[in-house]
């Protein structure tokens, strides 16, 4: 009796914890779980915000029908793979540079760090006016490199790379976060063993900090990856997809459907889009970790 | 004390959040017998101006109601506000939207009170209703002046340039823009930056479409003809395809915005920028005499006229009721009304000519464009813009008039990507035949 007692006791102690996470679980499941589950009923309709009506699967066949599709997504890829490479190799280079003994390092960390704390739509407001031909900044100083007189971003075959570039320099600061935290958990030990056997700076590189980092790695591939396959706001704010549908990608095509009223049509674009990074993440995830294990 | 200091604390809460809904809903504390109606109209600054005029006029009129205006933006996040606060029963009291194919996309039949019986229909053209019409049904009244599209030009530029009229048909319209470029300015302005701005040589072409091929407004809309295929109407994407391969736009084409086509046209860095008349406030008035308007030309010298835009619509949502459905019937027939005309004409919204019988006549020291439009619309050789006769516009036309006016695709590319590009919206109205 006075067994049982203790351990209800020990049974509600555990759940005390589970009663933190209810404001939160509370906002997940009514503004992302409910809403994602129904989109895929949603996708079905066609429907406005008065009635709607059965059509199974006319809304998809209508997706894949649309003109712009295709460059839509390949214009997804090349942003998401881009963006995660560049964010790895940055971002480690400045992990490293900034873990070593350098002037002002606080100082340049908070630099780095800052663009990540500025609004996307205003970085893309920025950076549309630096970019503006003839008189932007930015246009001017880089005159001398020969760029488009159309501007960078006015330029058909610039103007994806351009956004890219500026998701870069926004989005470089967090991986160096996660690489000065990973650089962190490496211990000295390490390093001081090295030493003792006279490694040079490119060998503690090569086998010490870059193994090690590889879950740190992991975590910025993934987190840019689906950063970049879900891409809107900066480009929205830049282009707006243009010059024409040369920097459009499977979020903007989606938005413009959802803009025009074709709501059941821009949920079965989300259904897919849904769907695609899912395939892609999970197995990746996957590879990843698995790597990360056999080290 | 627990329980009283709780209470206490209710207490003021209640009293905030009443300030606080009372602030929100902009009812002030007033006299009895005072009835508050509410406006949701646009937001821009000229508009707002205007807006506040009309209020001003209405309540000296109708001392028994108050006017209260919100305001909203433009464009597709006007469509987006106007659909949610419709289907969610928030809208105003009375509020102004497009007329056209973009009323048939908030349900009007369901949403909005019948408007056909009233008084004030007598003093509304009849060129109008249909735009404001659903069933047979006249459910607005006409909100401003109507517009055109057409071609704004910088009157120094073309003189040293050396042109001595306006052009015609399409080829001179051509060789001007050669004469323009030769004399060191940017011939004609492209602002892709704002894509909707691209579209302009395609729908204002419509009254050229209409005299060649007089069926094609309905034949598209029950999905019998294409622009592709139809020589008349394909016209306007060659034109902008023409204009690309020419080199007349400016270099910055692809970025820059319609506030610099407006500013531009005006100093006379570009001699032509194809635009609606509703740019014609943001000319200078330095410049106001600098800059003229004049209707899109086709190939028959002897038939050149103007696509017409009708003005938008006040509606009343279905959602007012009682005293606020009275009091916003009399706003509304006040504003289609001569006194409201007056009343837009003192604001500075005379931007072309009112579509109601009683109207207050055109105001002296007008710009030089407003002179224009008014002439030509009083010429008769009017036809309105396809909008206005077929429900059906695809969303995609800005992004792909872009693609052939920056040279990225062919006109004809262009014309079948956008035949493509409508099945979505005949498939979203439920249209038969798509």
């Amino acid at each position: 009796m006075k067994q049982s007692k203790s351990k209800l006791a020990l049974a509600r102690l555990k759940q005390y914890p589970i009663w933190f996470t209810l404001p939160l679980g509370v906002i997940f499941v009514t503004l992302y779980l409910i809403p994602t589950v129904t989109s895929f009923y949603y996708a079905t309709q066609r429907w406005t915000l008065f009635d709607s009506t059965f059509v199974g699967f006319d809304n998809f066949t209508q997706f894949f029908k649309d003109p712009f599709l295709l460059g839509g997504v390949v214009h997804t890829f090349i942003y998401a793979f881009l963006t995660a490479i560049l964010k790895v190799i940055i971002g480690m280079f400045f992990g490293v540079v900034l873990m070593s003994n350098i002037k002002f390092r606080a100082l340049l960390r908070n630099l780095v760090f800052f663009p990540v704390l500025v609004s996307t739509i205003g970085v893309g407001i920025t950076f549309q006016e630096l970019m503006k031909p003839q008189v932007g900044l930015l246009d001017q100083a880089l005159h001398v490199f020969g760029i488009p007189a159309a501007g960078l971003l006015g330029d058909v075959n610039t103007a994806l790379y351009a956004i890219i570039a500026v998701d870069v320099w926004k989005g470089v600061g967090l991986a160096t976060v996660i690489y000065l935290a990973g650089m962190a958990g490496i211990p000295q030990e390490y390093y001081e063993a090295a030493k003792v056997d006279g490694v040079n700076a490119w060998q503690n590189f090569r086998h010490i900090i870059l193994p090690l980092l590889r879950p740190a790695t992991n975590t910025v591939i993934i987190l840019s990856l689906i950063g970049g396959l879900r891409s809107f706001d900066l480009i929205w704010s830049m282009t707006g997809g243009g010059p024409g549908f040369a920097s459009d990608v499977l979020a903007s095509l989606v938005y413009k459907k959802y803009q025009a009223g074709f709501y059941g049509l821009s949920t079965a674009g989300n259904v897919v889009m849904f769907l695609l990074i899912l395939a892609l993440i999970i197995p990746l995830n996957r590879f990843l970790t698995k790597r990360e294990v056999e080290i | 004390m627990r329980v009283s200091s709780l209470k206490r604390a209710s207490l003021a809460a209640a009293a905030g959040a009443s300030v606080f809904a009372m602030s929100l809903c902009g009812i002030a504390p007033a006299q009895a017998a005072t009835t508050t109606i509410t406006w949701l109209s646009d937001n821009g600054p000229s508009a707002v101006v205007v807006e506040n005029k009309v209020i001003a006029a209405f309540q000296k009129a109708n001392p028994g109601i108050k006017v209260q205006l919100h305001t909203r933006a433009g464009g597709a996040e006007a469509d987006n506000l106007v659909k949610t606060k419709l289907a969610t029963g928030n809208m105003e009291d009375v509020f102004n939207y497009n007329s056209g194919a973009l009323l048939a996309a908030i349900n009007p039949a369901k949403t909005l009170v019948d408007l056909t019986k009233e008084k004030f229909q007598k003093n509304v053209y009849d060129s109008f209703k249909p735009a404001v019409s659903v069933n047979g049904k006249v459910v607005g009244a006409p909100w401003g002046t109507a517009m055109g599209g057409g071609i704004y030009y910088n009157i120094p530029a073309f003189q040293k340039a050396g042109i001595t009229s306006t052009p015609k048909t399409w080829a001179e319209l051509i060789s001007d823009a050669k004469a323009l470029k030769a004399s060191g300015i940017d011939a004609i302005c492209g602002t892709f930056g704002d894509s909707w701005t691209a579209q302009l040589f395609i729908l204002a072409d419509f009254y050229n479409v209409h005299a060649a091929d007089a069926s094609f407004a309905s034949d598209y809309t029950n999905n019998k003809a294409k622009y592709a295929y139809t020589p008349a109407a394909l016209t306007g994407f060659q034109h902008l395809e023409e204009v690309a391969k020419d080199g007349l736009y400016n270099a910055d084409a692809n970025t820059a915005t319609f506030v610099d086509g407006a500013t531009r046209v005006s100093s006379g860095k570009c001699g032509m920028y194809p635009q609606l008349t509703f740019m014609t406030p943001m000319i200078p008035a330095a410049n106001a005499n600098d800059v003229g308007f004049f209707a899109q030309p086709g190939t028959n010298a002897k038939n050149v006229g103007l696509t017409t835009w009708m003005p938008s619509g006040m509606y009343i949502p279905k959602t007012t009721k009682g005293n606020k459905l009275a009091a916003a019937l009399k706003f509304v027939a006040f504003v289609a009304s001569k006194a409201g005309t007056d009343a837009v004409v003192a604001g500075g919204g005379y931007q072309g000519p009112f579509v109601t019988k009683d109207q207050s006549a055109a105001p002296a020291g007008v710009p030089r464009a407003t002179s224009d439009l008014t002439a030509l619309v009083k010429s008769g050789k009017t036809y309105p813009a396809l909008e206005f006769l077929s429900a059906i516009k695809g969303p995609n036309l800005p992004g792909i008039a872009v693609q052939v006016g920056s040279g990225q695709i062919t006109a004809k590319a262009g014309a079948a990507l956008y035949d493509q590009d409508v099945v979505a919206q005949a498939q979203q109205l439920g249209l038969k035949g798509w």
